[in-house]
């Protein structure tokens, strides 16, 4: 008989053991977070001509920025990080514009992430999936990632080709262009088991060109290293992302 | 009891069991001990992350000598990093890439990477595993993108064999790729030069080298740190900025121009064998380079106050120099056949 109990013991021990990380996932509840883009009122549009803040004319066609370091505050306080979260979002790209991330059960008041790479990941040698260097968003002669990438055309543009190139990163001292994004809900999201919640963010292109600053295009027309001018344009994309609806 | 002990074993093998892992068609990996010589500081390479093995040295030398990893299949890590010239380019000031170009700066030999946290003349690069990407995608070196070459070593049966052995898998990425080119390259250890012997008591030096040793101790050896040769800091040693390269060193990372024209510290190891010198090899010889400092030195805000009086070297005191320069040559790295081409 005692033999038998410790024979259902060890059976427990090993189903227990044999859970893993299915017992965890079986209380994550997946969220959606869908990403709109937008110039001004109107969806972004690659390869067609918009006008800026400075009244300057440009036709952006490539859009791409990491997300990074997703957390939500829930309505007591807690925070909730969720590890290894990074998304290569890409206009050009519509299964990119589009990722879940998972939840425990609770009232979330709050979603933050970063825009940009945090400066651990730029330092810890080459990363794979959405880090991985062969996405072309990383400098190679002066380690680390482009946080964001905008590339077109203004004929007001005084570089070769009349091209706009915006590269923005830099994760050192005086340089980090890393920016946070916090959007609150007004009425707290009740994430349950059963739950399927949307959360629609909407990114505007056009702020890359205002908000913190106005920019130039005739004499900011490029800038593919961290620096000043990278600066300027991270403070200014760092409110370019609104909350559009939620869905469930 | 023993029925109990049997009912807890069979518990362990279903643990056992439970733990999914392809590595059953898998041949295991074997492990290569690291060797920091004696009185070196330690390696500050991640070794824990990337461990040596014997299957992922041989993968790292099969890439660092496959020109597969440039655009026109012409440059291999090795057309630019030769072993007879400690893995620098041999009597060259810069190194020629892709369709004629040349390089901003003379190739680096490569000795001892497992030391340095920082790579380049101005330590842009932050990892040694994500340095081999900067000459692969240099249109002026490689001139290559990350995912053709990636795409080409996938096509290579070869490989996808030898990425199995090394990482358990066939599948071929950038991390794979770069962490078995640094297994290769922490194998490039040079610490058996005359000077080491000496050091260890298995030789003595003769009577120039000894000279040579007690000025270098005297007039060098602050910034050329023993025993890497090197205190790895950058540092502007009044030479000027060539007009139509317009390099200005690690200022190019930093921008702030306090580090204008400052270059990191190179070491001296292998010396003789690694001619030209200076980031942009504009000396041809060491001589040069010694009377650089004697009476070449341009002072503008950033020279290092060590060097900004100029170092009084005599004709006496150069060829002492060099004669201890000549036992920094580590002949054992420079014939060792297992860095060499395959």
């Amino acid at each position: 008989m005692k033999q038998l109990a410790s024979l259902f013991l060890i059976i427990i021990v090993v189903a227990l053991g044999c859970r893993k990380k299915s017992d965890t996932a079986a209380t994550d509840v997946p969220v959606t977070i869908s990403i709109q883009h937008a110039a001004g009122a109107a969806p972004l549009q690659l390869g067609t001509q918009v006008t800026i803040a400075s009244g300057d004319p440009v036709t952006i066609n490539v859009f791409k920025y990491y997300l990074s370091n997703f957390s939500v505050v829930y309505d007591n306080n807690e925070e909730q990080k969720i590890p290894d979260s990074y998304f290569l979002v890409d206009e050009a790209n519509a299964t990119s514009k589009s990722f879940s991330i998972p939840l425990k059960a609770g009232q979330v008041k709050t979603l933050r992430f970063w825009i940009g790479v945090d400066s651990a990941r730029n330092v810890s040698g080459v990363q794979t999936g959405a880090l991985d260097p062969a996405n072309g968003m990383f400098w190679t002669w002066n380690s680390g990632y482009i946080f964001a990438k905008l590339e077109g055309r203004s004929f007001v543009s005084t570089a070769p080709l009349q091209a706009v190139t915006y590269h923005i990163g830099g994760f050192r001292t005086g340089q980090n262009a890393l920016r946070q994004v916090s959007i609150p809900f007004s009425t707290s999201l009740p994430i349950t088991a059963g739950s399927r919640f949307n959360i629609i963010l909407q990114a505007d292109a056009l702020k890359w060109f205002t908000d913190a600053a106005n920019i130039s295009i005739a004499t900011e027309s490029t800038t593919m290293e961290p620096g000043a001018l990278a600066l300027k344009i991270a403070n200014n994309y760092a409110n370019m992302f609104s909350l559009k609806e939620v869905q469930y | 009891m023993r029925g109990f002990l049997s009912i807890l074993s069979l518990g362990v093998l279903l643990l056992l069991s439970c733990n999914k892992n392809d590595s059953t068609t898998v041949k295991p990996v074997t492990p290569v001990s690291f060797t920091q010589p004696a009185g070196w500081p330690n390696a500050v390479y991640n070794f824990a992350e990337n461990p040596l093995t014997e299957e992922g040295i041989a993968l790292g030398k099969k890439l660092f000598y496959d020109g597969r990893l440039s655009k026109d299949g012409q440059f291999p890590c090795a057309s630019c990093h030769q072993q007879d010239a400690a893995f620098g380019t041999f009597a060259h000031d810069l190194s020629h890439g892709f369709n004629n170009s040349h390089t901003l700066r003379n190739a680096p030999p490569l000795q001892n990477l497992a030391w340095y946290s920082e790579f380049h003349h101005d330590g842009g690069i932050t990892h040694l595993d994500l340095q081999p990407l900067a000459p692969i995608t240099n249109p002026v070196e490689m001139a290559e993108t990350i995912d053709n070459v990636l795409n080409k070593l996938r096509a290579d049966a070869t490989y996808r064999m030898m990425f199995t052995a090394a990482f358990g898998s066939e599948e071929i990425n950038t991390k794979r790729m770069t962490q078995a080119l640094s297994q290769f390259m922490l194998t490039m250890v040079s610490a058996d030069s005359k000077y080491d012997k000496v050091m260890r008591g298995e030789s003595t030096f003769n009577l120039p080298e000894s000279l040579g040793y007690d000025i270098f101790k005297q007039k060098c050896a602050s910034c050329h740190k023993e025993p890497l040769f090197t205190d790895l800091s950058y540092r502007n040693t009044g030479i000027p900025m060539d007009a139509v390269l317009q390099d200005k060193g690690r200022m190019r990372i930093t921008q702030n121009p306090a580090d204008s024209l400052k270059f990191r510290v190179p070491s001296l190891r292998n010396i003789m064998v690694s001619s030209y010198y200076g980031h942009d090899g504009r000396f041809f010889d060491v001589y040069q380079v010694l009377e650089h400092y004697n009476s070449g030195v341009i002072n503008g805000p950033t020279t290092d106050p060590l060097v900004k009086n100029k170092i009084p070297l005599s004709n006496f005191e150069k060829g002492q120099l060099v004669a201890f320069f000549t036992a920094l040559t580590d002949s054992a790295f420079l014939k060792n056949k297992k860095l060499a081409q395959p």
